[in-house]
This record gives C-alpha cells, structure tokens and sequence, in this order.
C-alpha cells in the first residue's frame, strides 16, 4: 500500500523499559498510535542495550500504523558512562567532572558511526572528544 | 501533570530541544508534522519548577538567547499548559472505530465490544507495526471488491499481493475463499500477518516474497487479487499481476494517486483486461478490472 507519512516523533527511552507514561504515552497517543503495541516492539528491539538511552525515531502513517527506527544512543550519555558521572559539568570552562581516555572515545566514536556525520574515525574522535570537552570532561591519551 | 511545548522550524529543533532538557533534566518529545513541516518540541513535567510565569519568562529569554547564536527558532510559539489525567495505554484507542463492509465483514480491534449482525463475519484487527486497519481508503475499497466478487457456494481462491497486517487475506478467509495466499516483501509485515492470521484462527498460506521472485505457492492462478501497492510497482508488474488471475478472475488494485490512475487503468487495458468500476476517495484512486473469458 501506498505509505502517506502524517508525522514522526523523536524520543529517548531506556532500552528495553518503554511504558505508557509519559513521555511515551501522551507523545504517541496524541498521535493515536498503539501506544502498547509501540512499547513492546521496542523493549523487544533493544532489551540487549539494557542501561543506555536509546533515541527512536517513529513514523506516524496516515492510517496510524506505524514504523520506527533507533540510533546509537547520544554522546553525552555514553560519555557519562565512559567517565563514571552522572551529570556534566554546568560550568565546563572551569570545572571538571570526569576524564575519558582516548580509547574510551575512539569506542564510542566506533558505537556512533552509523549516526555520525563524520568522514573519518579521525573526524569522529573531534566530535565526540569536543562534546566530552563541552560537558567538562577531559580527554586524556 | 504539565505539557510545556515550543513550536519551532527545523533549524530551531536541536537547540530548542536542548534548552527544554537543560530545564526539565530530560530529552523531550519532538513531533514534526509531515503536512506543514511545523515542529514541536515538548516535555512533559509532573511540577513545574517555579511558577508557570517565572518558567515562561526563562524560556523566552532561552529562545531570544537562541538568536545570538545565528539560529532562527521561529516561529517558537511557547504553551504551558496542564495535561488532563489520562490513562494513555488506553485512550489513544479512540481513534480506532469499528468498520463494517458491506453488511458482510465487520472489522474491529479487538477491545471492541460491537457485536456482528447476522451473516456478518468478524475480522480483529489491532493497529500496530504493519499497514491496514480498514480505515485507508485503499484498504477499504479492496475490502469492499472482496465481498462484491465473493459468489456464495462457489469455490474462489484468493491472492493479496503486499498483505500487510494481513487485513484483506483475513477477511477473505472468512468470506469463504480458499485457498487464501498472501505475501509480502517486508520481513516485519510477514510476522505482524502471521500472528493475526493466528487471532483470527483462519487459514491463509503466508511467504515473504515480492513481484519479481513470486514463491511457488502464489504463481496460482486466482479467482480474485489484491494489490494494494503503489502506482510504480503496478505499472512496471502488470503483466505479471495479470498472469495470476484465472479468466473471468477479478483484480482490485489500489494505493494509486487520483492522478496516477487513468496511466494504471491504461496499463492493465492493454495487458487484456477490461476495466470493471472505480472509486476517488480523498486523495486515492482505486479500481477494479476483469480478465475476460476466452
């Protein structure tokens, strides 16, 4: 059948822990997609990644079937696991809160690829040592 | 509860969904609306930190700081509102109401209490993963052309090219076709039709196949077909299509733009069959043809 896209939703859920409240709930259900049925595909999809938060990507069809897709999980909270921390730094210039070696970063760079823009695991490493830098945790060698 | 939402464009998204998740400790949900391409960003708070003015007045200044970093968020349109107590793994199935085709099939989710009239046969269908509830004006003519061609007492066999959720070969089981054959290109379509072809406890010979490598089991040829596909596959497979119907056989064929269809009524007169009836429903075209007996 002939696909017409009404929307799609972003959101970031624990792997393999989707449920009904929100945000999951009022986000898919406003758009009259089985909220249920949404949670169980995904907890199924990812119940291998358990602890990391997992973007997903939901397109809404016309006739409120849907279909959806999961990225890497971001940076930061790869970073943060990396580091041991459980939040950035508010003042990152100043302060540090955690260090990542340069392994730890080319691991995540490799974890990322498919999601990154990045031509080159060189290219990779400056984003996510940048981003690691911008929450104030040191990249050491 | 709390529903705090920005309405913004695409260059304004990743910014705006970080300023709401600096404020809330959370990632938001962001929704973009495929007809206007306006998107939505919210976060959804059981309290709001501070008194809704206060929390106004810092994300406005949040959105004014956006533009001195060069990023055009507009039209970033702030609401703050309460969100009515809801149980959400039940209320979004209000959208989903029951169908009956014809007076012959009633189609419900399966948390539908109606009940089926005489003669009429139930098909349960939940929406989910795969296309087809009834509710497409697609599905529903091929639906429709299911029950018209069903001839009582008569042995008709059936094929749907591209089953879906499995929603046409379901209610063509139950209408009394048989054998049934159904397949689908999409591995996930595959599995989300077996386990409503198992709800429905009806038979239905199910393969993961496409047009161009069809499975031994649908070569046929059928009293009726399905293909509910899209105008570019029906154009380029229409000798094939044609290929699976018995003479006399009827083809129902759907997912066509109401522009795109005098191009497939065209192909499908000149592969040799007659051109029967169609239907314009909103922006959808779809058609049934016969392949006459020689």
């Amino acid at each position: 059948m002939a696909k017409k896209i009404t929307g799609q939703i972003k959101l970031q859920i624990p792997a393999g822990q989707a449920n009904p409240a929100p945000p999951v709930g009022p986000a898919l259900g406003q758009q009259g997609v089985n909220i249920m049925g949404f949670c169980k595909e995904f907890n199924a999809a990812t119940k291998e990644q358990a602890g990391l938060i997992i973007p997903v990507v939901i397109t809404v069809y016309q006739d409120k079937s849907f279909t959806f897709i999961t990225k890497s999980p971001p940076a930061s909270v790869l970073l943060k696991k990396a580091a041991g921390i459980a939040s950035g730094s508010k003042v990152p210039n100043k302060e540090k809160v955690g260090k990542v070696t340069r392994k730890q970063v080319l691991e995540i760079v490799k974890m990322k690829a498919k999601d990154l823009n990045s031509t080159s695991e060189e290219a990779g490493f400056r984003v996510i040592a940048g981003t690691a830098r911008s929450m104030g945790i040191e990249v050491q060698d | 509860m709390w529903q705090v939402s920005i309405l913004t464009g695409a260059e304004g998204e990743e910014a705006v969904s970080q300023l709401l998740e600096r404020a809330f400790h959370e990632a938001p949900a962001v929704f973009r609306n495929e007809k206007n391409g306006a998107i939505v960003v919210t976060s959804y708070v059981r309290r709001l930190p501070g008194s809704r003015r206060a929390l106004a007045a810092a994300l406005r200044q949040g959105l004014d700081g956006l533009r001195q970093f060069g990023l055009d968020a507009r039209p970033a349109r702030l609401t703050i509102r309460p969100l009515a107590r809801e149980n959400w793994a039940e209320s979004w199935k209000r959208h989903f109401q029951p169908i009956e085709v014809r007076g012959q099939l009633l189609v419900k989710p399966s948390w539908s209490r109606r009940r089926a009239r005489p003669g009429q046969r139930v098909v349960i269908l939940d929406p989910g993963l795969s296309f087809g509830t009834g509710h497409h004006p697609t599905t529903l003519f091929c639906l429709e052309q299911l029950a018209r061609c069903r001839q009582p007492g008569q042995p008709q066999s059936f094929l749907d090219i591209g089953a879906g959720s499995g929603i046409l070969a379901i209610a063509a089981a139950k209408l009394g076709y048989s054998p049934v054959v159904a397949f689908d290109c999409d591995p996930e379509a595959v599995r989300v039709c077996r386990q409503n072809v198992k709800t429905n406890k009806v038979r239905v010979r199910l393969a993961r196949a496409d047009l161009q490598r069809l499975p031994r089991l649908a070569r046929g040829p059928y009293d009726v077909v399905c293909a509910n596909l899209i105008s570019d596959l029906l154009l380029a497979r229409a000798q094939t299509i044609r290929a699976l119907l018995k003479p006399g056989g009827k083809l129902a064929v759907a997912g066509i733009l109401g522009r795109e269809f005098q191009k497939v009524r065209k192909k499908f007169q000149q592969s040799g069959l007659t051109f029967v009836r169609s239907r314009l429903h909103k922006e959808w075209k779809s058609g049934l043809f016969a392949l006459r007996f020689t």
